[in-house]
């Protein structure tokens, strides 16, 4: 009756996200940000040196340290340990008795709370039940609610669904959020992008550029990650296949591009094994 | 009237391996293409036409001169798809085409009198089908696909009224002047000393079977899926060793050996593409070679180091694909060293492709890869889906028990080092031996 013991799994790239049904601009001036329930208790269910975990707790860190550049306030979430049965209602029957040890019940070292943060006491799946957060956002005037944590489909879409209700706009931070799976991140992902709020990427926030794998620059600097050569002894009309890029590694980009709507196949890659003759070609099927 | 030409190292080969073993259907191959619709037969006969006669790799046959030696001759007769009606669409297309192909697959060609292929057309109410059936002389996997996707670009063009596509495919005096030139041939000595060198350092190969028992009959298939969360974890799992998919299925395949033997030396059979220039990616024949990829692995290996390692060894693997296995196993005889040099035989697919002809989407069901008197594991990476392996056993080393448990252990290991990478070797052995062995 427990959470499972979880997996890790890549983070949604920035080509996966689903299309946004909302134009909404996020405004530092009207945003706060929400770490949900990254408590030791609930990490603790990925296993040690868990890479998705890693790169989620690496990607919240970013975030918080751009807020706080910003001047956008800290929030946290964070569930009592021991919590009765009327305390925890329903969530017993679906989840068990909860945190029990108190020693699980902090938030991660690597993203301890400072003074500036406010730390909520989380009761249910949205962080805005039995708990005073609306009235907090309301003081300072603040309707957009940027939502990071653990887990994906369970609490941070919760959360998400319960803000738009009160009319506070929800970002979730696609790749700084954890979940079950993979299907049950991006399930989130959609309902939350369809139904009542935007899913947004880290390099959106910060405003770092994702490679775009369709351009000279953008290729050629993944590629070279893939193979052994130096930047300035690389030639964009020499065969990739000597570079040593492997067919493994030309399938992935296939798929990478795929997932831009643009088609290709090994075999015509094959043919044609220069950098310069892949821009070409794609530039092709992108007018197509 | 058309003057033979000789053979490549790697159609010699196909060559004497059918010759000698007096089995050429063991050297079929066959894939079946499930059209989502109907489509025209006319169309792509006229097709079949424009890509046969610009190939003479293609539209050939196998002759043997007074002297025996083989050689290749122009064939220029076409061979003509041959339309079968269906009475209704199969429900179950895999088996379907199976059991179609099963007797085509059961008879050899004529290397010296036919076209080294069949196609038939099978067309059912709903959907068309198109079974290739050819000999593994004409084509490998990658020389399939080339030869699939010029069919498939003629026949859109026939479908937008637009002129046949100019197919500049590399012919068979261009393919022999590139392997007779004189880089070429250093290479390929200096790939001679290398591989013999690395299986001197070998200490012993083993497989799932100690059994040497001959194919007496085809091979048997196994065909598993991953489960898409489990496969979410290997991506990730590549992630964080720098590495791909396949690095950590091939981990996974000497882990499940590792657990078998106690022998934490491993040498995998790697079936090789073969094709670096790219004259040779241009011409649709058969190039691929299998040749050893030793690992050695320790007790504390964990999978970062593992896949790593792989990937460095397929890398140098790369460097030497141009000798041939079975000169390699020749220069072992003459040394009067063990002829078994490699275990298990792993071939990755990533040349998936789904093509559309005309408006009507398609779907590739490979039935037969050839035959093999171990195991060959055919590895189908679809993008961002899950892998499907088919694990194809010679049936007289191999019981259904056997390779079943052969696929668990494997799967098996792939879920376990990928959902836990610090773990060492000899810790998912273990786990893998009191589970499976």
């Amino acid at each position: 009756m427990s959470i499972p013991k979880l997996n890790h799994y890549p983070l949604p790239r920035d080509a996966e996200l689903p299309q946004n049904r909302v134009e909404w601009d996020l405004d530092p001036a009207r945003a706060v940000l929400l770490i949900h329930d990254v408590q030791h208790y609930f990490v603790g269910f990925y296993g040690e040196d868990n890479p998705l975990i890693e790169t989620m707790i690496q990607n919240i860190q970013a975030l918080k340290a751009y807020c706080y550049e910003h001047g956008i306030p800290v929030y946290y979430t964070a569930q009592p340990i021991k919590q009765g049965k009327h305390e925890r209602g329903l969530l017993s029957d679906m989840w068990g008795p909860g945190l029990q040890d108190p020693a699980q019940q902090p938030i991660v070292d690597a993203l301890a709370p400072t003074d500036k943060d406010v730390v909520l006491t989380k009761w249910r799946y949205s962080a805005f039940q039995k708990c005073d957060f609306e009235q907090q956002l309301r003081d300072q005037q603040r309707d957009q609610l940027l939502i990071v944590g653990i887990y994906g489909h369970i609490g941070v879409m919760t959360t998400a669904v319960d803000a738009f209700m009160r009319d506070i706009e929800p970002f979730l931070v696609a790749d700084a959020i954890a979940d079950f799976s993979k299907e049950e991140h991006m399930m989130a992902l959609n309902f939350v992008a369809k139904r009542c709020g935007k899913v947004v990427s880290m390099s959106e926030i910060l405003g770092t550029e994702s490679q775009d794998l369709t351009s000279l620059e953008g290729l050629k600097a993944h590629i070279l990650t893939l193979i052994d050569c130096e930047e300035d002894e690389f030639d964009e009309h020499e065969s990739l296949i000597d570079y040593g890029l492997d067919s493994v590694q030309v399938m992935n980009l296939i798929s990478l591009w795929q997932q831009q709507g643009i088609e290709t196949n090994f075999i015509e890659l094959a043919q044609i094994p220069t950098l310069a003759a892949w821009v070409e070609l794609l530039e092709e099927r992108k007018e197509d | 009237m058309h003057t033979p030409l000789p053979l490549t190292d790697s159609q010699h080969a196909m060559w004497l391996l059918d010759t000698i073993s007096g089995r050429g259907e063991l050297f079929n191959v066959a894939e079946c293409l499930e059209f989502k619709g109907k489509i025209s037969a006319s169309w792509l006969q006229q097709s079949l036409q424009h890509v046969w006669q610009a190939s003479d790799t293609l539209a050939c046959r196998f002759i043997r001169s007074d002297d025996y030696t083989p050689q290749l001759l122009a064939n220029d007769t076409v061979p003509d798809i041959i339309s079968q009606e269906l009475a209704s669409d199969p429900e179950d297309v895999l088996t379907f085409a199976q059991n179609f192909a099963k007797p085509h697959l059961a008879t050899p060609f004529d290397l010296s009198k036919d076209a080294l292929i069949k196609l038939f057309l099978l067309r059912a109410p709903e959907q068309d089908y198109l079974l290739i059936v050819a000999h593994h002389l004409l084509l490998d996997g990658y020389g399939f696909g080339l030869f699939s996707q010029s069919l498939n670009r003629c026949y859109n063009a026939l479908s937008k009224g637009k002129p046949l596509p100019k197919l500049r495919f590399t012919q068979q005096q261009q393919l022999l002047d590139l392997h007779n030139s004189e880089p070429f041939l250093a290479k390929q000595k200096q790939a001679k000393e290398t591989l013999n060198q690395w299986l001197d350092e070998v200490p012993e190969v083993n497989s799932y079977s100690a059994s040497k028992a001959d194919v007496a009959e085809p091979n048997k298939r196994l065909t598993a899926t991953f489960e898409q969360s489990i496969w979410h974890t290997i991506q990730s799992a590549a992630q964080v060793t720098s590495t791909t998919s396949s690095e950590i299925l091939l981990a996974a395949i000497a882990a499940s050996l590792v657990a078998q033997h106690q022998q934490y030396h491993v040498t995998l059979g790697l079936v090789m593409m073969n094709r670096q220039a790219v004259p040779e990616l241009s011409c649709p024949c058969v190039q691929s070679n299998v040749l050893p990829l030793p690992l050695a692995l320790t007790p504390n290996t964990d999978l970062s180091t593992a896949a790593t390692l792989i990937n460095s060894q397929i890398k140098a693997l790369k460097k030497v694909q141009s000798y041939r296995v079975e000169s390699l196993k020749r220069d072992r005889q003459k040394q009067g060293k063990s002829l078994s040099i490699i275990g298990p035989t792993v071939n990755l697919l990533p040349f998936a492709n789904a093509p559309k002809y005309g408006s009507v989407e398609t779907i590739s069901h490979i039935l037969s890869a050839g035959t093999t008197d171990d195991i060959m594991l055919q590895i189908h990476l679809l993008a961002d889906k899950p892998a499907t392996v088919d694990f194809d056993c010679n049936v007289a080393r191999y019981d259904d028990t056997d390779t079943q448990n052969i696929q668990a252990r494997i799967f098996s290991a792939a879920k376990i080092w990928a959902s836990q990478p610090k773990l060492m070797l000899s810790e998912v052995a273990e786990i893998l031996r009191q589970k499976y062995l």
